[in-house]
């Protein structure tokens, strides 16, 4: 017995040892969520999906509150309003007081429309921040192991991502002519039609933001965002949530404020009709008024 | 938990720790931690079905003893089918229950009736269609005098709920693991190291192979109708390496593991697509369940025995039970079928027994022309097979099969995953020079004799497990 623990212990130190070596080498471009997990507990979120996490840069937050933000969205797949999301935000938050908390909200982060979650299931389940508790860590070699590859640090697959420090999920390099957005535009249209002929708003998405909120409450101030998107994906999204408005108003009431971005949606331009262009995030932050 | 999770790589060492440093001391108590161990892993995939277990396991030590104790054989009889009702009881209800009922009113709506029989919202207990199995073998080995039953119970409960096979196999008989609970384990040097050497290449084929395989395979059959009769045969293909390196991976791991505890546990999976004709397949694929159907279910009918009917017959029963077995489904039923027809000329041209006790290419390093050919047909007899099994339903499967055989076979296929398939073709040749072994890399010791060079070797193989994982699979015949 002792020489097979012997060997078998030495190995895996060589294993681990090797492992740990390359996980410091992880960054931004390892994967689009990585960066987030490794960030020390945080005072100010910015909260909500991929237009959040595109489109909010916390580094103009930080030069108007004078206090560092952190990004905390991914996408509609893995951060959704709901029970995952919301577990994983006290996690991440710091319970320090006097915080400022962003959310952005849509009908399509309370909403379900895959077949699963008919039948009670949530997309987000089987995602990375479903019962993740290392949110923490640097480097996080929970999630390096569980979630990414030797060759996603060293080789990492696409090279258009980068996430900073801080959260924003910075997307460039990539084709922003008017032909490319038009493609791209049309395939996210494509898209979101065919989630809306099984989409419906969720009550329990929506309590669960409500409770998002009282949560944050606690700790400081919560503002509501609703992001802008281009006016066809708009257009998708008032025809499939009619009641969006409606549904969300406790919500409102329970915030500090909302601000519907929706008004500059034929302002703006985006890289697919749904996330905003790098050039214009800076943009929006000085076209919307801050005090809100 | 999941074999190839970070849950599990912790799981492993600690059971593995406690087993041969706390527990060896005394047999009943290292057999009871078994049962503890494995009930906690049952129980991380749902806690609410060891209540099953635990009721079968009762039913089965009781009726077991019972059966031993009895000699009237109508009573001895009368226990057995309640065993075997119990079992298949549980597995009526939770796998095939729905089936039945969607398949009586899609029947009556034939007749423009439409029945309201509600179906029920059941989830269907991991690993139950393989621990019914393993337990059924047991009373109808006591029945048949084959096998003292135990009054052991901590013994019999370990036997039933041993963890490395409780979930997906290998089917074990009472005879072979039973009696292994009953004595000491004594740690073996030689058995651990080849325990943990299987451990990782099983890893390789479900995490390398299979889930990259997967990846493909569930883009061209979930959008089927998009791709050309090429593209198809190759999603067919893959899906054939997909299923045999996901489950004969688990089984790797499985027996890999049993023998870091000083189990051995029976080879699940021979290298199958090496066989030269289905006769011999089906001697080599998932050889836990083919045998115990054949013990239990072929050679009580008759097996080859008697008239060219009976022989037609017990054949086609045979494989559409262990169709049906695979899932409730029409699907899979046809899959069964298929094999029958495939199996049935060799059986009565009496052509099925002619590769019973050699390998391929035995003693060369290639085969020849004719056995080329031969593995050939029969991969391709089987993968044209595989599509019934992995379609969504028969018309799925009927359109795949319409699009293959038609003119649109021959155009270039419209998805060409380069890199799996180098990864499948690497992986297709270690396994043939490993073919004459329990599993592919088993004498890897004699290849490499300087450890450096085999421990160089092993960390390449974890290097391509952490750098080529696919995205995480769960195995396919967890859902059996």
């Amino acid at each position: 017995m002792k020489p097979f623990l012997s060997k078998a212990i030495f190995f895996a130190l060589i294993l681990s040892a090797i492992f740990m070596f390359l996980g410091r080498f992880a960054n931004g471009k390892t994967d689009a969520f990585y960066l987030r997990f490794t960030t020390p507990k945080q005072k100010n979120l910015i909260l909500g999906t991929s237009k959040a996490a595109q489109g909010i840069q916390p580094a103009i937050l930080q030069n108007y509150f004078e206090e560092p933000f952190s990004n905390y969205a991914f996408n509609l797949n893995h951060s959704p309003w709901g029970e995952v999301y919301y577990k994983s935000i006290q996690k991440k938050h710091s319970k320090q007081n006097n915080g400022v908390h962003i959310l952005a909200i849509d009908g399509w982060s309370l909403s379900n429309w895959q077949i699963g979650e008919l039948s009670g299931a949530n997309r987000e389940d089987e995602g990375p921040l479903s019962g993740f508790h290392f949110v923490d860590q640097h480097p996080n070699y929970y999630y390096l192991l569980q979630y990414t590859t030797f060759l996603d640090i060293l080789n990492p697959p696409r090279h258009n991502i980068n996430l900073h420090e801080d959260g924003w999920l910075e997307i460039y390099d990539i084709p922003l002519d008017s032909v490319s957005v038009t493609q791209r535009t049309t395939k996210k249209v494509s898209t979101y039609s065919g989630m809306a002929n099984t989409a419906t708003l969720s009550t329990s998405r929506s309590l669960f933001l409500l409770k998002t909120i009282n949560y944050l409450k606690q700790y400081g101030e919560v503002f509501l965002v609703r992001l802008p998107v281009s006016e066809q994906l708009y257009s998708i999204e008032q025809e499939s949530f009619p009641e969006f408005e409606s549904m969300i108003q406790s919500s409102i009431q329970a915030s500090d404020g909302y601000l519907d971005l929706s008004k500059m949606n034929s302002e703006l331009n985006y890289s697919d009709g749904n996330h905003l262009t790098p050039s214009l995030v800076y943009l929006s932050h000085k076209k919307s008024p801050i005090g809100f | 938990m999941l074999f190839n999770s970070i849950e599990y790589a912790f799981f492993l060492p600690i059971v593995f720790c406690l087993y041969w440093f706390v527990t060896n001391k005394n047999l009943s108590l290292q057999n009871a931690f078994i049962v503890g161990a494995s009930y906690f892993f049952y129980g991380m995939w749902d806690w609410r079905f060891l209540s099953l277990i635990v009721f079968s396991t009762m039913v089965d030590y009781t009726i077991g003893n019972l059966l031993h104790h009895y000699k009237n054989n109508n009573i001895r009889k009368a226990l057995l089918w309640v065993s075997i009702l119990v079992n298949l009881g549980f597995l009526g209800v939770f796998k095939y229950y729905n089936f039945f009922v969607d398949s009586f009113v899609d029947a009556f709506s034939l007749f423009g009736t439409k029945p309201n029989v509600s179906t029920l919202k059941i989830l269907l207990p991991v690993g139950i269609s393989f621990y019914t199995f393993q337990t059924l073998s047991y009373t109808i080995d006591v029945y048949r005098n084959k096998l003292t039953p135990t009054k052991n119970f901590i013994a019999f409960a370990a036997f039933v709920s041993f963890f490395p096979q409780l979930v997906a196999g290998p089917i074990e008989r009472a005879t072979n693991l039973l009696p292994q609970f009953l004595k000491s384990r004594k740690f073996e040097h030689a058995q651990a190291v080849d325990g943990l050497r299987q451990i990782l290449w099983g890893l390789v084929k479900k995490v390398v192979v299979a889930d990259n395989c997967a990846h493909y395979v569930n883009i061209i059959f979930n959008n089927s109708a998009d791709y050309n009769g090429s593209t198809l045969l190759l999603g067919a293909i893959l899906f054939g390496f997909q299923i045999y390196c996901d489950f004969s991976g688990y089984s790797d791991i499985a027996i890999g593991t049993a023998r870091l505890f000083g189990f051995k546990l029976m080879q699940n999976f021979a290298f199958p697509y090496f066989s030269r004709d289905i006769a011999e397949f089906w001697r080599r694929w998932h050889i836990s369940l083919s045998t115990w159907f054949r013990d239990y279910l072929y050679i009580p009918l008759g097996g080859s025995r008697g008239s060219n009917f009976l022989k037609v017959r017990n054949v086609f029963i045979i494989f559409l039970v262990s169709g049906f077995w695979h899932g409730a489904n029409w699907t899979f039923i046809v899959w069964g079928f298929l094999n029958a027809l495939y199996f049935l000329p060799l059986l009565l041209l009496q052509k099925n027994r002619t590769n019973v006790s050699t390998v391929v290419a035995q003693n060369n390093w290639l085969p020849t022309g004719k056995e080329a050919i031969q593995m050939i047909i029969t991969f391709s007899l089987v993968s044209l097979a595989w599509v019934y099994f992995r379609a969504e339903n028969l018309l799925h499967a009927n359109d795949i099969l319409a699009e293959i055989g038609s003119a649109s076979l021959f155009s270039i296929p419209q998805v060409l995953p380069r890199l799996v398939l180098v990864i499948v073709i690497v992986f297709v040749l270690i396994e043939w020079f490993g073919r004459r072994n329990q599993y592919a890399i088993e004498s890897i010791e004699q290849v490499l004799k300087a450890r450096p060079l085999r421990w160089a070797f092993y960390f390449l193989l974890i290097f391509f497990i952490q750098s080529l994982a696919g995205n995480q699979q769960e195995f396919i015949y967890f859902q059996f």
